[in-house]
């Protein structure tokens, strides 16, 4: 079955057929005028090719098919590109080239097939051709039986997509030629979809329930008592209380019904924020080094995944992107799968007035009471953590994870490392160094800040990240206090 | 480029240089501008073997043997002629088939077997022509004007012919 766009093109004569032909001829038309037999001779050859070429020219347009086997990929994940080519008549070599894109790693790069027609004396025809060392596979067409259709051949490249986001595969340059490389049918350049790449999450797991679980089922306990699983108090059977929760052995020895109550199970809102306005440090895809918004789409997509798994509804909203819808709270595998798309179609924002419009407007989203707000930054803009802050006095649960790549926050970063960070910036590295210094001196004075204001700042560190903050958080949560509203 | 291109445009190297070697061998007056610049444009089609400048290489390999070689007779340089002509057809082919693939692709095998296949039966055929040729240039004689105009005739019913083929290969696309 074949896959993909097809392609179409024109069969065009090559330099190599018009220089058969021309040479051929005229070398031959010289020998015969001026009487050289040698001419005659050096000619003869090449009139012979450009006879065979003509006579064994295609006569019909190949079926191609090309594309990508897989409409979405994982992180690290590889798919196939496929070049499915029906030979007709006079088809002979089959060559595809993907040119390399960033993040993607092709095994090999480029193939070549021969695709071996129907031809007179032709021992190969019918023959399979597979050489995985030299890169070549295919398999010609039927030689024995010319009624029968040729065999389509199928050629592979794999493609590994080494970061979320959407990959471009090529564009690729297909070429078929046929006898003696005379004819040429080569399309323009593919150029297929985007794939889209999803984030591979971090592994990611939290012990610790969310604070305020407000919902209507889950598996977060609740502070209201209700249908659930764990022991809340022993207390006098009132009215309504079923029999089967009569504790006998209290009741037995003070002479009074008593029931055990327990905590409702329920579910929560988790929002989280991505910090999209800017990407710091280096980016390599699965397996190299990380850069800030790695980190935060990694880290958003492992803390979506686990609350997802436990029953709790989970919000997304990317900061600074453009063109991303806010992903409204709900539960489900299928909400993990949009979570999932949405952030791998985040792209950086440019810094521009526009952007800056955009975060404020942003800014402005509705927050459910009980929600545990979990803000992914690397903090090198005051703005998102003075939104925490602010979340935070409005008496929501916030939780800000430091996505910034661990080798970036200190003062003595290498130089090239920081002309990474201001590729632009003239004066140098020694300049650059002491901006950067500058930046993370105002950096941890506002992380104190808010720090003072109750939002608890944690470096994005997999497993158990949050347990700490979300037991302080949920200690409290039971306490009385002020909210300003 | 993968190994089988690099050894291909080696070869293509090779038959070049080999053919002006004969060329200069065989010529009493040797035309070293021209040598030159088919060194050069061996180096260019062995670069870019899919230019049209490769046509010029083997069309100068053509002239500079015409212009360069006078009309000999006796064994070694008849070999020698049927030799040149057997290294310009390696030049053609084997810039015809490091055009037709990709550069970084190795050549499959079959693909291999077959255009050495088809290159030895070309040889092959080559030679009654290069045998008549060499009778002719023995025979010494001045010719007939008839045949000649015969032999004229016969190319241009030949290139006709390979336009009529040329032409109705068309209409069939």
């Amino acid at each position: 079955m074949t896959t993909g766009v097809r392609l179409s093109a024109r069969w065009r004569a090559t330099p190599a057929h018009v220089r058969a032909l021309l040479v051929g001829l005229v070398s031959v038309g010289v020998g015969v005028v001026m009487r050289r037999p040698d001419a005659l001779v050096l000619g003869t050859p090449l009139v012979v090719v450009a006879i065979w070429s003509t006579v064994r020219r295609p006569t019909a347009s190949p079926l191609v098919h090309a594309g990508a086997a897989h409409p979405v990929l994982r992180e690290g994940q590889a798919t196939r590109w496929v070049l499915t080519v029906e030979p007709g008549d006079g088809v002979e070599e089959v060559g595809a080239t993907l040119l390399r894109t960033p993040h993607t790693r092709y095994t090999p790069v480029t193939r070549s097939v021969s695709a071996g027609t129907i031809d007179a004396g032709a021992v190969d025809a019918g023959a399979a051709s597979t050489d995985a060392g030299t890169g070549t596979e295919g398999t010609t067409g039927t030689g024995s039986d010319p009624t029968s259709a040729p065999t389509p051949v199928v050629l592979s490249i794999a493609c590994q997509s080494t970061r979320w986001g959407h990959r471009a595969l090529g564009p690729a340059t297909v070429a078929v030629t046929s006898a003696w490389g005379a004819f040429r049918w080569e399309p323009e350049q593919v150029v297929g979809a985007p794939i889209p790449t999803i984030p591979l999450p971090d592994t990611f797991s939290a012990r610790v329930p969310v604070p305020r679980p407000d919902g209507l089922v889950g598996q977060s306990r609740s502070h209201h008592q209700g249908d659930g699983g764990e022991l809340a108090e022993i207390r006098p059977f009132r009215f309504g209380d079923r029999l089967r929760r009569v504790h006998w052995p209290v009741s037995v020895r003070t002479g009074e019904l008593h029931v055990t109550a327990t905590h409702a199970d329920q579910d929560s809102e988790v929002l989280l924020l991505v910090d999209a306005m800017n990407d710091i440090g280096a980016s390599e895809g699965v397996g190299g080094a990380s850069s800030s918004l790695d980190n935060s789409v990694r880290a958003a997509g492992a803390i979506a995944e686990h609350y997802l798994r436990t029953g709790d509804r989970v919000a997304l909203l990317v900061l600074g992107a453009r063109d991303l819808p806010h992903v409204r709270a709900a539960a489900g595998r299928n909400h993990l799968r949009r979570v999932l798309d949405v952030l791998a179609r985040v792209r950086v924002g440019d810094s521009t007035v526009g952007d800056e419009k955009r975060v404020r407007g942003q800014l402005r989203h509705p927050v459910s009471a009980g929600s545990l707000v979990v803000l992914l930054t690397p903090m090198v803009s005051p703005v998102v953590l003075a939104h925490a802050i602010a979340l935070s006095r409005r008496g929501i649960s916030v939780v800000t994870v430091d996505t910034l790549p661990p080798d970036l926050a200190t003062g003595d970063v290498a130089a090239a490392r920081l002309a990474e960070l201001a590729p632009g910036l003239d004066g140098g590295a020694a300049v650059t160094s002491l901006a950067w210094r500058i930046r993370l001196l105002e950096r941890s004075r506002e992380v104190a800040r808010a720090r003072e204001a109750g939002v608890p700042v944690v470096p994005w560190a997999g497993p158990g990240t949050l347990d700490l903050v979300l037991r302080d958080l949920g200690r409290r949560s039971r306490a009385p206090r002020v909210v300003s509203r | 480029m993968s190994r089988s291109q690099t050894v291909l445009r080696g070869l293509l190297v090779v038959a070049s240089l080999g053919v002006l070697v004969l060329t200069l061998l065989a010529s009493p007056s040797r035309v070293w501008p021209g040598a030159v610049v088919l060194v050069l444009l061996t180096w260019y089609a062995a670069w870019r073997p899919e230019s049209s400048l490769v046509t010029v290489l083997v069309g100068g390999h053509v002239l500079h043997w015409v212009v360069a070689v006078p009309v000999r007779t006796g064994l070694a340089a008849e070999l020698q002629l049927l030799a040149a002509a057997l290294l310009l057809l390696v030049v053609h082919a084997a810039a015809s088939l490091a055009a037709s693939l990709p550069p970084a692709a190795a050549i499959p095998g079959p693909t291999l077997r077959r255009w050495v296949r088809r290159g030895c039966l070309v040889a092959v055929l080559t030679v009654p022509a290069w045998a008549v040729a060499a009778l002719g240039a023995r025979q010494g004689g001045l010719g007939d004007v008839g045949l000649t105009y015969a032999a004229i005739a016969a190319v241009a019913v030949l290139t006709l012919s390979v336009w009529l083929v040329s032409r109705e290969a068309s209409r069939r696309a």
